[in-house]
């Protein structure tokens, strides 16, 4: 999408909006190419989904690591 | 997205020896997966180990202790899940993880927060994950048959 789509019907600035989307390409969200002479925007789905699979992972080791906690106190409560 | 991971735990157990568990650098080795000198954490200090994990052993770990306050709360810093060792990732943020203990219905319940992922280039690290897969099931089993034998 266009920095002109993006901001249709938005009370959001070009400016804000351009700034906003500078953030999201620094994430790795977001990245931009031109097709003539237009800058269009679009969202890197694979990455978003890359980034909430680690921190499932991130959740599930916390998980594991609980559970060993766990063991551990139940084993030794002294 | 999300920015934060939030666990919690009730342990059949008195605050003070979960605050062992958590505080004690050898009894926080020995669940977490890795060894560290012995002793107990001090605010403001950086503290080495070597993950003891398989598939992991490869692996330093390094963590900044930020808060020390006996039997209710510990935090630190740390790079999560850095586990690719030819990678410095020293210039990335860190997360903050916060264990909080409070008393409730005779044992301890155990709030661990870890937050700050929004700075982080999670995806990059997606396809570490993917290689390392072999090591965390083989862990799994491990734990299994370790806690089976033992009762």
């Amino acid at each position: 999408m266009s920095i002109t789509q993006l901001t249709e019907g938005t009370h959001v600035s070009r400016q804000a909006v351009t700034k906003h989307l500078g953030v999201l390409a620094g994430a790795g969200v977001v990245r931009d190419f031109r097709r003539g002479r237009e800058r269009v925007w679009e969202l890197r789905t694979q990455q978003l989904e890359q980034a909430r699979r680690v921190l499932d992972r991130i959740s599930t080791q916390w998980d594991r690591a609980l559970e060993r906690l766990r063991v551990m106190i139940e084993d030794q409560p002294e | 997205m999300t920015d934060r991971i939030e666990k919690q735990i009730h342990l059949r157990a008195p605050r003070a020896r979960v605050w062992r568990a958590i505080a004690d650098k050898s009894e926080f080795g020995q669940w977490f997966g890795v060894k560290f000198g012995p002793g107990t954490f001090k605010a403001g200090e950086k503290v080495n180990g070597k993950i003891t994990y398989p598939g992991y052993e490869h692996l330093d770990m390094e963590i900044e202790v930020v808060e020390v306050t006996p039997e209710r709360r510990l935090s630190y810093r740390w790079h999560p899940n850095a586990i690719e060792p030819n990678v410095d990732y020293s210039s990335e943020p860190t997360t903050l993880v916060t264990f909080t203990l409070e008393e409730r219905d005779g044992g301890t319940l155990l709030t661990i927060v870890e937050s700050g992922f929004d700075k982080i280039p999670l995806h990059r690290r997606a396809e570490a994950f993917r290689s390392n897969d072999a090591g965390w099931a083989g862990q799994t089993q491990r734990i299994e048959r370790h806690v089976t034998a033992s009762r």
